[in-house]
């Protein structure tokens, strides 16, 4: 069966590799859109990203960490002291602050006695960009109390008595705290948002053209004839099924590689960058089956993918940045929206694969149950 | 070795295939004569496995077609059944893989297969680039490039040039001599005439006659076929078909290319009143032709109408 399944995979991948307007809708045209928009947004685009700091501590340590935080404003990013942390939901909410990093109560002490303390981020879904600044600032925040914590345990080892007092000496020390406010704004890739996004927007037009090639083949009698052979039906939808995946993982591959490698446009962590191209895949893979399956005719499924691709491409987010309201809620029942939400966490935030392990796995059931229907109704409809 | 029984098939309330049963024995070249719709494709789509029976039963061999016996049957379906972007080699490579051959053994069977429909000069052009009757030819080498036991042509010839259909003709009478086993479906009695040892006549889903060529001419008797050429308004000459109709011993009347070919006992005989009637609506009769009695003639016999009305 699998030796059909790949059989069958190849021949549609090799047909899909000749095709030139396959080439131009996987490679040229996201590349090529990517870019303009990339060049227009860029010079427009102003980072503007006000966070405010709540001290729940008020220890000598938290308010060290809080004054080396308003210093550090610029470009951009701009740092502010909320007096009553109890507002950060509020201020946030009125659109004050675009997030608040929340310092909470016993930071000092647990940095001093080795426990633990966790700093929280107020965001808005709405402001995904200010979210991912305030997430990496606190993530260099943690980093670097516990780099002061190891300075002074160190100091202890070698003779010192007042771990406390080298701590504080440590947070107090110039650079107090390295934000990453400068690798933020780096890494924050406009051509990193609109290329994967037009990518997957084609990727919906090409997996769908593959999908729909079972029932152009059981029109054009090449699907009688494979059948005709001794191959089994589950056989041509597996072999099917495979080859749209590879074709849109090469696709969209190939993508970020070329932005990547060429225009400098830095995705994030390879492999989670990796592993969300083919969450991706599998999930608009999965919806084009679908589509396919409840189709009664190849033309049929053609309008029916133009629909979904241009709905979802707009309520995903793949046209415009930072959407707010309806729009920035809709992104979230999107796989195109979720995708691209995992790869701003990837190259804006620095997001490691266990972050956006979540949205793969969403993307991943989104594809698997979609695809699970339509290859059923497939079975049924057009391989009975 | 092919044993089909009681055959039928509905597409919802309509009966495609309704109790066909036939058999076909090793090195046979049986054919399926019958007019568009008459059942032809389906039946040899449940033949081939393509398609579940409602009822009856397919042999091949005294077993059930199963998926893995499917290799035993080739089948050359009516529409063009290859990939256009692909060669004619990449074709067969495929789908020769897809029937388990491989390496020096699958590479051996293309180029004899190439050869034997007149190909191999042009296997590594895209279909695409072919003429109709190359991609016809095309058609036939995939269905014959496993050697099956029996080989399915599903209206081989339909929309081929002269040339090209004589050489497919020639092709199929030559496998037909090497012992395999063929189905042949077609509308044109002459293909049926030309090659087949046996011939079933289909009709409306049921096989309504079944024999040699010379078995099924004998149904008709002494019936002749007398073709008349007319000229004259067209709404006459359809009532004048009409008027034949109801001569005495005439049991069908049909269009011929442009004339009128009554079946009838004793055709002769039938010519002076024939010519009366057609002078009575203002009619020229400019030729008359007696022929002896073929399949088209028995089809028109058994039906009333035509193979290709």
């Amino acid at each position: 069966m699998w030796r059909d399944v790949k059989l069958i995979a190849a021949n549609g991948l090799r047909r899909s590799l000749r095709d030139r307007s396959i080439l131009i809708q996987a490679l040229l045209a996201p590349v090529l859109i990517a870019l303009v928009v990339g060049a227009a947004f860029s010079s427009g685009f102003r980072l503007d990203v006000t966070i405010g700091i709540a001290d729940a501590d008020r220890s000598a340590i938290s308010q060290r960490v809080a004054e080396g935080l308003t210093g550090a404003g610029g470009n951009g990013i701009a740092f502010s002291t909320l007096s009553d942390p109890a507002d950060a939901d509020q201020v946030v909410d009125s659109g004050t602050y675009d997030a608040v990093i929340i310092l909470p109560s016993g930071l000092g002490e647990a940095v001093i006695s080795g426990g633990q303390a966790q700093l929280e981020v107020v965001g808005r879904a709405t402001s995904e960009l200010a979210q991912s600044v305030a997430q990496s600032v606190a993530t260099g925040v943690a980093a670097d109390l516990q780099t002061a914590r190891v300075t002074a345990v160190a100091a202890g080892a070698v003779g010192a008595t007042d771990p406390g007092a080298l701590i504080q000496r440590a947070v107090s020390s110039p650079p107090p705290i390295t934000i990453e406010q400068g690798e933020v704004q780096g890494t924050f890739s406009v051509m990193a948002y609109f290329a994967p996004g037009v990518a997957m927007l084609f990727l919906f037009f090409i997996i769908g053209n593959g999908a729909r090639s079972i029932i152009v083949e059981r029109d054009e009698g090449t699907l009688a004839r494979i059948l005709a052979a001794p191959v089994r039906p589950e056989s041509v939808l597996l072999g099917k099924t495979v080859e749209v995946i590879v074709v849109g993982v090469l696709a969209m591959t190939a993508v970020w590689l070329i932005t990547w490698l060429g225009f400098r446009a830095f995705w994030g962590d390879p492999l989670g960058v990796f592993l969300v191209i083919v969450a991706a895949v599998v999930a608009i893979a999965g919806i084009s089956l679908l589509i396919t399956g409840l189709a009664r005719t190849a033309a049929q499924a053609d309008a029916l993918t133009t629909i979904v691709a241009l709905l979802f491409a707009v309520a995903g987010g793949t046209f415009f940045y930072g959407a707010t309201g309806l729009l920035a809620d809709l992104r979230q029942f999107t796989p195109n929206g979720q995708a691209l939400a995992a790869f701003v966490d990837l190259s804006a935030a620095r997001a490691d694969v266990a972050a956006v392990l979540p949205r793969v796995l969403l993307l991943l059931g989104i594809g698997v149950g979609t695809a699970a229907i339509g290859l059923l109704a497939l079975r049924k409809r057009v391989l009975a | 070795m092919l044993r089909v029984s009681d055959l039928v098939r509905r597409f919802g309330d309509q009966v495609a295939v309704d109790g066909v049963s036939f058999e076909i024995a090793q090195g046979e070249t049986y054919g399926l004569l019958g007019p568009n719709g008459a059942g032809k494709t389906t039946s040899i789509s449940m033949i081939a496995g393509l398609l579940t029976p409602d009822a009856g039963e397919v042999e091949l061999f005294g077993q059930p077609v199963t998926s893995a016996r499917k290799s035993l049957i080739g089948l050359v379906p009516q529409d063009i059944a290859l990939y256009p972007d692909l060669s004619a080699v990449e074709n067969l490579q495929f789908f020769g893989r897809l029937q388990k051959l491989g390496g020096t053994e699958l590479r051996a069977r293309i180029d004899e297969v190439l050869e034997v429909v007149g190909l191999a000069e042009r296997a590594k052009d895209r279909i695409e680039t072919y003429s109709g009757g190359m991609k016809r030819r095309a058609n036939i080498a995939v269905g014959l490039l496993h050697e099956p036991k029996l080989l399915i042509l599903d209206e081989p010839t339909v929309g081929v040039d002269p040339q090209s259909r004589n050489s497919i003709l020639e092709s199929v009478a030559a496998l037909g001599g090497s012992g395999m086993a063929v189905l042949y479906t077609t509308h044109y009695m002459e293909e049926a005439e030309r090659l087949c040892d046996r011939v079933g006549i289909i009709d409306q889903g049921h096989l309504i006659a079944e024999g040699t060529r010379d078995q099924l001419v004998e149904q008709l008797g002494e019936k002749t076929t007398v073709t008349f050429r007319v000229n004259g308004a067209r709404d006459q000459i359809d009532a004048w078909r009409a008027d034949l109709g109801r001569l005495p011993e005439v049991s069908g009347v049909k269009d011929a290319q442009g004339a009128v070919a009554v079946v009838a006992r004793q055709g002769p005989a039938l010519i002076a009143p024939a010519v009366q009637a057609a002078q009575a609506r203002h009619l020229d009769v400019i030729g008359v032709d007696v022929a002896e009695p073929d399949l088209e003639a028995v089809f028109l016999h058994l039906t009333g109408k035509a193979l290709r009305d």
